[in-house]
């Protein structure tokens, strides 16, 4: 785990995701980081995410999300910023509780009406009533889902808030980068 | 341990792609899917023409959609294929519109894949030798077995023969097991995976005559009021529930405050929170408010239930599952209307401060249930009533039988909307083909009937010689014990004689020394390793194939027959 951290270091956060499996192209890289990305099973496939601003810390309230388009402008691309009063994988700022997910279900693409701010919890969805906990990546509590809620990467630059990349496949995409 | 990375992209089929059908492989429900697989080194184009879902990617809220988690890379005749398992949106029966849930939405990932967690998956037969298993061939392993069942048939018979199973892996199969174990060797040293003997699950639901999956999932939807007892559906059989109970009225018997339980409490619907073991009680408890009030529906039970005369003529009972003994115990079982209601109005367990009592729901509770499912002099609701493993795995016959009462009092019973049935667990898939040998058992009921061979006794008592297991774990089973491990490991690990080669000949030699000296030989067939039966405890290991490897069918919980297509090689497929 360390040493793909330390790898991820050496180069964007913004430009670089780690997947898994051979089926994706290697992109230019310096060799002796593709070397060691190849030893480790690792292959670096090139995103092209926007970097987009999309709100700021100080705007922030606990337990109110706000809502905004990403990466693409589409219909299920609408994600909600959260601050959630505690602490979160991929969470930002100084309590490491702002993080932000797109916000279709993805059992069958539902937008979920409900947030459990005692729990950080989205959901139940309407539809069949899947949760998901926005603590630990957006990943299915208990319901139909077989994948968590897609999350969306954050950066603080000051007060400002930027959205920087996706993990995970927004519902009614075969690729996030495809710009429908 | 292999970390979760969350993938930004699925490969689409291309226009060609093979597509097959299938049903999910899981939970009782057995949900449509669809079944995509084409070459690696292909790719379709998220235009509709450029897919073979003949679909534009994305596709839009509240529709379809393929997740990552239902891909998997498999080998089809031997090359790399990509696979894609999708839930039928075409489907107008069982998951209606593509539902599925989260279980059989990855069912892709249950493929044998080399470099996926399935690498586990037992590859070829194995031999016990030192203590460690090693591969032979099939020949090798399939010559010991036959020795050594020939040996143990001839010198100690057939019920030194004993077969343990699973009872669902698809009728094809299980029809071949029996076939050769009550059939061709003729033993009653047989149980199913679930339970030591060939007993009856629901004898109560039996003895009422009522078939335990007389539902279709039709009547769910056309049901005004639910009693679920001993099961969380949604948790269990998601789909059943959520593409077919949603908006019921429920009435939910569980002891724990499950999801299920946590929406139904939303709506405004009854959780009945019972003490494990209570059921009986809390069933007598309902029973008893409904004929104090007359809230029964007389007119079902006038031309549906029994009358003294039919009971004592032997009519009025199940058409299949009741046991013909039942004929045979005159006036120790039997009841009437007239006299189950005079006896419960005297019986003081069931009155409704002590049931509250015994069962731990609140008398208001169940006095609520009662209203709930009857419509208290009102206008009368469709009620139906579906039972699992938490209502009828303790006290199979008092909880079931009271079930079924209630269940008759309310008028259901195999018609729309009123039914009285299991939800079940597994998909249905036995078929038996040979009759099980009742003569060849020891065991006896009181008076002159005999009773289905406690497999595990028998062994325990050092009866058997020769075991097969086949997809179980045994000594998890229900009923099963430490002291069931403690005897089969006694009998082969702890037996002074253990194969120390892999020459044929000395392996059987070994073995029929291990028989003779009273101890046991355990084949294991499987598709996992399993602690301990074939980690620990079989000496011969036999590697199975497993949905998706071969064409086969069995029924799920409202009797439908689903197809499951072959559509990927078994793990090394013809290899010897
Ligand atoms: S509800 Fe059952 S049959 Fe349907 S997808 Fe889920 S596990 Fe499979």
């Amino acid at each position: 785990m360390s040493d793909s951290c330390n790898l991820q270091a050496k180069i964007s956060r913004r430009s670089f995701l780690f997947l898994s499996g051979g089926a994706l192209a290697l992109v230019a890289m310096p060799p002796e980081l593709a070397r060691a990305a190849a030893a480790r099973g690792l292959s670096l496939v090139r995103v092209s995410y926007p970097r987009q601003k999309i709100g700021r810390l100080s705007a922030l309230q606990l337990g109110r999300p706000v809502a905004f388009q990403y990466p693409h402008q589409h219909p299920n691309c609408s994600a909600l910023l959260y601050k959630l009063g505690a602490p979160a994988g991929g969470g930002i700022g100084p309590d490491g509780d702002v993080v932000a997910f797109n916000n279709l279900c993805t059992h069958q693409g539902s937008p979920i009406p409900y947030f459990d701010a005692v729990n950080q919890v989205a959901g139940p969805c309407p539809l069949h009533l899947t949760t998901f906990d926005l603590t630990r990546h957006g990943m299915v509590i208990s319901g139909h889902a077989t994948d968590g809620l897609p999350q969306v990467v954050l950066e603080l630059d000051g007060d400002d808030i930027y959205a920087t990349g996706m993990m995970g496949l927004i519902f009614g995409f075969h690729n996030n980068e495809v710009i429908p | 341990m292999s970390s979760y990375i969350r993938q930004n992209r699925v490969p689409l089929p291309p226009p060609d792609a093979k597509v097959t059908t299938t049903a999910c492989d899981y939970c009782v429900v057995a949900c449509g899917y669809k079944v995509y697989t084409w070459p690696v080194g292909k790719e379709g184009g998220p235009k509709a023409a450029e897919n073979a879902f003949n679909v534009d990617f994305p596709t839009s809220t509240l529709g379809w959609w393929i997740s990552p988690n239902q891909h998997n890379i498999v080998s089809v005749n031997g090359q790399p294929h990509h696979v894609l398992v999708v839930p039928d949106n075409d489907a107008t029966v069982v998951n209606l519109k593509g539902n599925y849930s989260i279980r059989g939405g990855t069912n892709a990932l249950k493929a044998y894949n080399p470099d996926k967690p399935t690498r586990d998956r037992l590859l070829y037969p194995q031999i016990r030798v030192d203590g460690k298993l090693e591969r032979v061939s099939w020949d090798t392993a399939l010559d010991v077995m036959v020795a050594v069942s020939k040996h143990v048939l001839s010198k100690y018979g057939e019920m030194a023969w004993a077969m343990k199973t699973y009872s669902y892996e698809f009728f094809e199969n299980t029809y071949a097991i029996t076939k050769l174990a009550w059939g061709s060797i003729n033993t009653a040293a047989f149980a199913q995976h679930d339970k030591p003997g060939m007993s009856s699950d629901t004898g109560g639901m039996d003895d009422a005559g009522i078939i335990t999956f007389s539902a279709s999932y039709k009547d769910y939807a056309a049901a005004d009021v639910l009693f679920i007892s001993g099961t969380d559906p949604f948790e269990t059989k998601t789909v059943v529930f959520t593409s077919w109970m949603l908006g019921k009225k429920l009435i939910m018997v569980v002891p724990r405050r499950t999801a299920g339980v946590a929406y139904a409490e939303q709506n405004g619907d009854l959780h009945l929170p019972v003490i494990p073991g209570t059921d009986t009680i809390l069933h007598l408890a309902i029973n008893r408010i409904i004929l104090e009030n007359g809230w029964e529906d007389k007119e079902f039970i006038d031309r549906w239930v029994a009358n003294s005369w039919e009971v004592d003529a032997g009519f009025g009972r199940g058409p299949r599952n009741t046991p013909w003994q039942w004929r045979t115990t005159w006036g120790q079982f039997q009841s009437n209307y007239k006299d189950y209601k005079e006896w419960l109005l005297k019986y003081e367990p069931a009155e409704l401060e002590k049931a509250a009592a015994t069962t731990g729901v609140p008398a208001e509770k169940i006095r609520k249930a009662a209203e709930m499912l009857t419509g208290a002099g009102g206008p009368r609701p469709k009620a139906s009533f579906n039972f699992e493993k938490g209502n009828y795995w303790s006290h199979n016959y008092l909880n079931t039988a009271s079930l079924a009462a209630l269940g008759l009092l309310c008028g259901a019973g195999n018609r729309p909307g009123r039914v009285i049935s299991r939800l079940g667990g597994h998909q249905r898939g036995w078929m038996a083909g040979a009759a099980y040998p009742m003569d060849k058992t020891p065991e006896k009921l009181p008076g002159r009937r005999r009773n289905q061979l406690d497999l595990d006794r028998w062994v325990m008592d050092g009866h058997v010689r020769f075991a097969w297991v086949i997809g179980n774990t045994w000594t998890g089973g229900q009923a099963a014990s430490q002291f069931l491990a403690a005897a089969l490991r006694r009998f082969t690990r702890e037996n002074p004689n253990q194969v120390t080669s892999t020459n044929k000949d000395e392996i059987i030699a070994t073995l029929l020394a291990r028989v003779d000296s009273g101890g046991m030989v355990i084949v294991d067939s499987d598709i996992y390793p399993v602690e301990p039966i074939n980690t620990e405890l079989a000496d011969i290991v036999l590697p199975a194939a497993q949905w998706g490897e071969h064409d086969v069918t069995r029924c799920n919980g409202e009797r439908r027959l689903r197809l499951y297509s072959r559509f990927y090689d078994p793990p090394r497929r013809g290899e010897t």
